[in-house]
């Protein structure tokens, strides 16, 4: 046979500058307007929390019955609650409770839930079928009433509600990860490392997770909003963060209950617009990464 | 291409079978099997190039698989150089895979999309601790060369390569660890007919100068009668004939066989040759016919053909047949 070997790759081609694959799923995620706006929401809404109280520089626990429920003034820029506490201050302090308890909590949800999803998904058989069903059973109990019991029966605290939520909010996180795993274990560059003599541990760290880290990152958005709107409706029932300590949720619950029919619009408006934005902020950033890692799925696809 | 030369085998198959149950009912039992392989046997010689070809469902890539474990075959036995690997644990089983390795059939499917081609053929290199870092660099550039593609490739990821680019660096991969025995599976059938000469054209390549023994496993039979020194055919999880490639082509003694080559394609509009179209579909591997698992749609078939699975005989030197009939060729 006549051979005519010239080396094959990309020198004749256009070849496109070297990009790694999270500078890929960067520039297709910056490429969508909504995206932006979601991630700039977010910026501001930690701006707001973390950096805000040093420049505003009030206190959130100060009480002074003289001053409560004044309106917005150039003192009190969102005007006192019912004690005379700065609403704005309070409002700033209680962005950072819900951020770290929604970021925390969803952390180790998804630690949680991806390992689980993983270990069913890749092993598959009789531990999988023992595994769902585990699931099917914790996702039939209630969670708001499984919340509500587990914060009455400890003291409220925060690592408290970091570790509840998280233990109530990786059921569908497992599940949608032994999907993806389920799946991709039976792709053939996993059957390629099996021919290789790869290990369980390597197949799973190695290649079934990195191809499902798309899922990974799309949920644990979806979770940090939905757990940010969780600890809200908790504090709303008064389970959440305990006071002194100001939380949207509870602020919210406490001008509604209270003063919803007197027109302090102050201390209605800013804590629901703030759980609104920040849910929202989350929200269209996971679905613009959901969108990112789909585009780059179509560019390996031809 | 040289003549085979059998005398020194290395690897040996055996009484191979391979049957996927089905569950059904409450208790998922096992209802029914899916005999994907029954009873295979053959052997390769060291340097040899055997085809195995059938269409569709025959169980030509369910014996790929198995002969390297990617499936856990039912029953038989796979003896590489003696030793049977089926029967070896984990461990021992790692050594084995240095020396057996596979080269699959889409090239999309088979390498992993988030990882780089140097890592891709450079993991082979770190599973088996024999390069790492510069070394290793080094190592996947040659392999790359080796396969016809520019060292530089290995930056990057494989969605930026054409299928033919794509299928050359599996067999990088696969050729990582100097195998001796490799499983071809259909490795040129996703791909574009301009492509696929080359591909064929480095397989055969890489053979001569390794002194690979290749197991070919494809359906397009021209492909086959240029590569393979030998051809096992396999029907329905069964072997049919099996011949050496000149012998199969142009003297097939099974009525399978046959069928199959009337049915490729000659790229010459002035031969005339009678096209025997086979009736109806590949019967269910669940319920295979008794006897022949051909007969059905044999058109030399005859009531005796139900009665007893037909033996593998050799009717010349080297060339076997499951056929009961000896009259008909």
């Amino acid at each position: 046979m006549q051979q005519t070997q010239t080396p094959t790759g990309l020198q004749g081609q256009t070849a496109s500058p070297y990009r790694s694959y999270a500078a890929i799923v960067l520039r297709s995620f910056m490429q969508n307007k909504l995206a932006v706006i979601g991630f700039i929401l977010l910026i501001l809404v930690i701006l707001f929390s973390f950096v805000g109280p040093i420049i505003y520089g009030v206190s959130p626990y100060h009480t002074s019955i003289l001053k409560a429920l004044q309106p917005p003034s150039a003192k009190h820029w969102l005007g006192t609650d019912d004690l005379g506490r700065d609403e704005l201050s309070r409002m700033m302090y209680g962005g950072q409770s819900s951020l770290i308890v929604g970021f925390a909590s969803a952390v180790v949800s998804m630690i949680i839930g991806v390992i689980y999803g993983a270990v069913s998904g890749y092993i598959g058989g009789f531990l999988d079928n023992i595994l769902m069903r585990v699931i099917d059973i914790l996702l039939a109990i209630p969670v708001l009433l499984l919340l509500i019991l587990l914060v009455s029966m400890f003291r409220p605290s925060e690592s408290l509600l970091i570790i509840v939520l998280a233990a109530t909010g990786w059921f569908g996180t497992a599940r949608l990860i032994r999907g993806e795993a389920l799946s991709l274990r039976n792709r053939e560059y996993v059957d390629a490392v099996k021919a290789l003599g790869g290990s369980d541990g390597r197949i799973v760290f190695r290649h079934i997770l990195p191809n499902a880290i798309g899922a990974i990152t799309v949920t644990a958005a979806f979770q940090i909003g939905g757990t940010i709107l969780t600890l809200a409706g908790l504090s709303f029932l008064g389970l959440g963060v305990p006071p002194p300590t100001p939380n949207w949720g509870s602020m919210l619950s406490g001008a509604a209950t209270n003063y919803i029919y007197q027109n302090y619009w102050w201390l209605i408006y800013p804590p629901g617009i703030a759980i609104l934005v920040t849910t929202i902020a989350f929200f269209l950033i996971g679905n613009a990464l959901r969108d990112a890692f789909d585009m780059r799925l179509r560019t390996s696809g031809n | 291409m040289t003549e085979a030369v059998a005398t020194d085998t290395l690897l040996e198959v055996n009484h191979l079978k391979k049957y996927f149950p089905i569950h059904g009912g409450l208790l998922s039992r096992v209802v029914a099997n899916v005999k994907a392989v029954e009873d295979v046997s053959f052997s390769l010689g060291r340097g040899e190039v055997v085809g195995l070809v059938g269409e569709s469902g025959s169980g030509k890539t369910t014996v790929g698989r198995a002969l390297l474990r990617l499936i856990e075959p039912t029953a038989g036995e796979v003896k590489y150089e003696g030793t049977d690997i089926l029967k070896l644990n984990k461990a021992q089983l790692r050594e084995y895979r240095r020396k057996m390795q596979i080269i699959f059939q889409d090239p999309f499917a088979s390498l992993n999309p988030r990882m780089t081609v140097g890592d891709i053929i450079g993991e082979a290199l770190q599973i088996h601790n024999i390069a790492r870092g510069k070394a290793r660099n080094d190592r996947v550039a040659e392999l790359l060369t080796q396969v016809g593609m520019v060292p530089e490739s290995m930056r990057r990821y494989p969605h930026e390569f054409s299928g033919g680019q794509r299928q050359r660096i599996g067999i990088a991969r696969a050729l990582a660890v100097d195998p001796k025995f490799i499983v071809a599976d259909e490795p040129v059938s996703a791909l574009d007919v301009s492509i696929q000469a080359q591909v064929v054209n480095l397989i055969q390549d890489l053979q001569q100068d390794l002194q690979l023994t290749v197991l070919f496993i494809a359906h397009d039979l021209s492909v086959v009668e240029f590569i393979c020194d030998r051809v096992v055919v396999m029907y329905l999880g069964r072997v049919m004939e099996v011949a050496s490639s000149k012998a199969l082509y142009t003297n097939p003694r099974h009525p399978y066989t046959e069928a199959l080559l009337s049915a490729a394609p000659i790229p010459d509009p002035t031969v005339k040759r009678e096209r025997i179209i086979l009736q109806g579909d590949i019967p269910s591997p669940i319920n295979p016919p008794s006897g022949c698992v051909f007969r059905t749609r044999c058109r030399y078939a005859i009531p005796e053909c139900a009665e007893a699975v037909p033996q593998l005989v050799e009717v010349e030197q080297g060339h076997l047949k499951a056929c009961i009939r000896d009259d008909i060729f």
